[in-house]
């Protein structure tokens, strides 16, 4: 019964979080965290308000949903699993992380020392990938101790994608956890390969854009291409946000 | 946006058609409210659908039109502008080139690319005058090639948006059938290879002016016919994502190729500066940027010439083959760029 309430109460709620998906006119990846957290915080209201009994890890996965906690935690085992954590990628954690959950600086601090200790929790040689696997999947298993927020699982990979790249380069051990995530929450396997196209692409303009700038050739032919350039980000986005939503 | 005109043009002679029918006592009035009520629902839900999917699908045809306007007239008319000054050119003294230098650039390729620029040309003045209309949906969805079989070059978007609003699936997408056909021709013809044809528009509109059914027998006929045509919306809606969805990864690999093959081209012009018009005079490093350009714009070349669409509105085999080639060569000026940087 309870779980009928949690997954019909979750459906209706991930509708309307399409629903806004689908009505927002902004064609930015940040647009789609922004739908995610509004979704999210409907959820969360709403089991406050029905004090409906808290979801276990597996039914979040029947679900097709991420807690925003564990959603958060993975994020920073990606952006550490190429064995180094970037300003601009940090930088990229705490906007997420901020839209996600408006308290997160409170417990940034706390949060990043606990994310760094699960890493260091098994750590032996030879174990590289693994680590970080073995890390995500815990956050995936973690108990859902107070009334929490969801991602549904395509806007979690994408975000995952963006944060991957973020550095201007998609590692081979980001590419691994995130197709680990996918399979986990049995996200169409076609999709996902459309969301990694997408994420390569405007990783490649955003190198050509920085490229043709540094190009001896005349400003106006060169404008014009900056604008073509920023035209595909953008209809690449929107491409991304049709996928999603649609 | 005829097609839901169309939806709402039967529904209303429907509607009317049923005024003055008389109701038979003892009828449950109520439960044939409540099943009419629930069939126009689910009509309308599957209607929204299908429509939202049909203006996404539209809109990722005009942006590969568009794009496809806009290598054609840039990176690939600079392209050929350059090459073909190059005199003496024979990529098979090319060392280190390997996969690359498979893919020729003959002749008959180097003139199919000149007439595809040509065409792009005019194709381009229409759609800056705003001209182009269903002329850029068309671009997108056939093969340049395809494309230049349809149009005279003088006429390229005229024959181009003529293509759009006889096709009845572009039609479908960029709304050009009231415009060329009517109704006739919009309500007859199969869309998405025969998923929403004529009958099932009948239907609905009878559907769609259930309020005037009250007759339980008849609302339950309504009801399951609603939902034979909420599933045919259910198809039509799936097979125009699958559309936009090939469309746009077309579009993603042509920004791709693009991103390579400009940068590819300012250097091969740099050498021509530098290092004159005969091949035979180019340094070991400057015939592989030659060879990687003329690879690329081979690569660019089969992109543009496939089309994603048959004349039925489906989903070709080849853009399917296409995707999966182009892929590997990206990967291949991935590796490129690399050992560039490397050295």
């Amino acid at each position: 019964m309870l779980q009928n309430i949690f997954r019909d109460d979750l459906k209706k709620k991930m509708q309307e979080a399409v629903q806004t998906a689908k009505t927002t006119a902004q064609s930015t990846v940040e647009v789609i965290s922004e739908n995610a957290a509004k979704s999210a915080e409907n959820v969360k209201a709403s089991f406050e308000k029905k004090q409906t009994k808290l979801p276990d890890a597996w039914q979040l996965m029947q679900e097709g949903v991420i807690s925003v906690s564990a959603a958060l935690k993975i994020f920073y085992y990606l952006i550490a699993a190429d064995g180094e954590i970037k300003t601009e990628e940090m930088e990229k954690l705490d906007s997420i992380g901020q839209s996600l959950d408006p308290k997160f600086p409170e417990y940034r601090e706390h949060f990043l020392k606990e994310c760094a200790s699960e890493l260091q929790r098994e750590k032996a040689p030879g174990d590289d990938y693994d680590i970080y696997e073995e890390a995500a999947d815990r956050a995936l298993r973690m108990e859902i101790k107070e009334v929490d927020s969801f991602l549904p699982a395509n806007v979690f990979i994408w975000n995952m994608l963006v944060v991957a790249c973020n550095d201007g380069k998609f590692d081979s051990k980001e590419r691994n956890l995130i197709r680990h995530l996918v399979r986990s929450y049995k996200v169409d396997y076609a999709v996902y390969l459309e969301m990694e196209s997408s994420a390569l692409a405007a990783l490649d303009i955003e190198t050509e854009l920085q490229w043709i700038k540094t190009t001896d050739r005349p400003y106006l032919q060169i404008e014009e291409l900056v604008n073509e350039l920023n035209n595909r980000r953008d209809t690449i986005y929107r491409s991304v946000e049709d996928l999603i939503a649609l | 946006m005829p097609l839901p005109l169309l939806f709402i043009g039967i529904a209303a002679v429907t509607g009317v058609s049923g005024i003055g029918k008389t109701v038979k006592a003892g009828v449950d009035a109520n439960e044939a409210k409540k099943l009419n009520e629930g069939a126009n629902q689910a009509v309308q839900e599957a209607t929204d659908m299908i429509n939202r999917q049909r203006k996404a699908c539209g809109t990722a045809l005009n942006e590969l039109g568009k794009e496809k306007i806009f290598v054609l007239n840039h990176s690939m008319k600079s392209f050929l502008d350059s090459f073909k000054k190059i005199k003496n050119v024979d990529f098979r003294t090319s060392d280190g080139l390997d996969e690359l230098s498979r893919m020729h650039l003959d002749q008959n390729c180097f003139e199919d690319m000149e007439k595809m620029v040509q065409f792009a040309g005019a194709l381009a003045g229409g759609a800056a005058a705003g001209t182009a209309g269903g002329a850029l949906a068309a671009f997108g969805a056939y093969g340049a090639a395809q494309a230049l079989a349809t149009a005279s070059t003088g006429t390229a978007i005229a024959s181009l948006s003529g293509a759009a609003a006889t096709n009845a699936t572009l039609a479908f997408f960029g709304g050009g059938s009231l415009a060329a056909g009517g109704l006739g021709m919009a309500g007859g013809a199969a869309v998405l290879g025969g998923l929403v044809a004529g009958p099932a528009l009948l239907i609905m509109g009878c559907i769609a002016g259930a309020a005037a059914h009250k007759n339980l027998e008849k609302a339950q006929t309504n009801s399951l016919q609603a939902q034979q045509v909420v599933e045919q919306l259910k198809t039509g809606a799936k097979q125009c994502e699958l559309i936009r969805r090939r469309t746009y990864l077309f579009y993603i690999l042509l920004a791709r190729l693009d991103s390579y093959f400009l940068p590819l081209i300012y250097q091969m012009e740099d050498i021509l500066k530098t290092e004159g018009d005969d091949y035979r005079n180019y340094s070991s490093d400057s015939r592989k940027v030659i060879a990687s350009c003329a690879s690329a714009a081979v690569s660019i070349k089969s992109v543009l010439d496939t089309a994603i669409l048959t004349d039925d509105g489906l989903l070709t085999t080849d853009s399917e083959t296409v995707i999966e080639a182009t892929k590997e060569n990206l990967e291949k000026f991935q590796k490129l760029v690399l050992e560039d940087t490397q050295q």
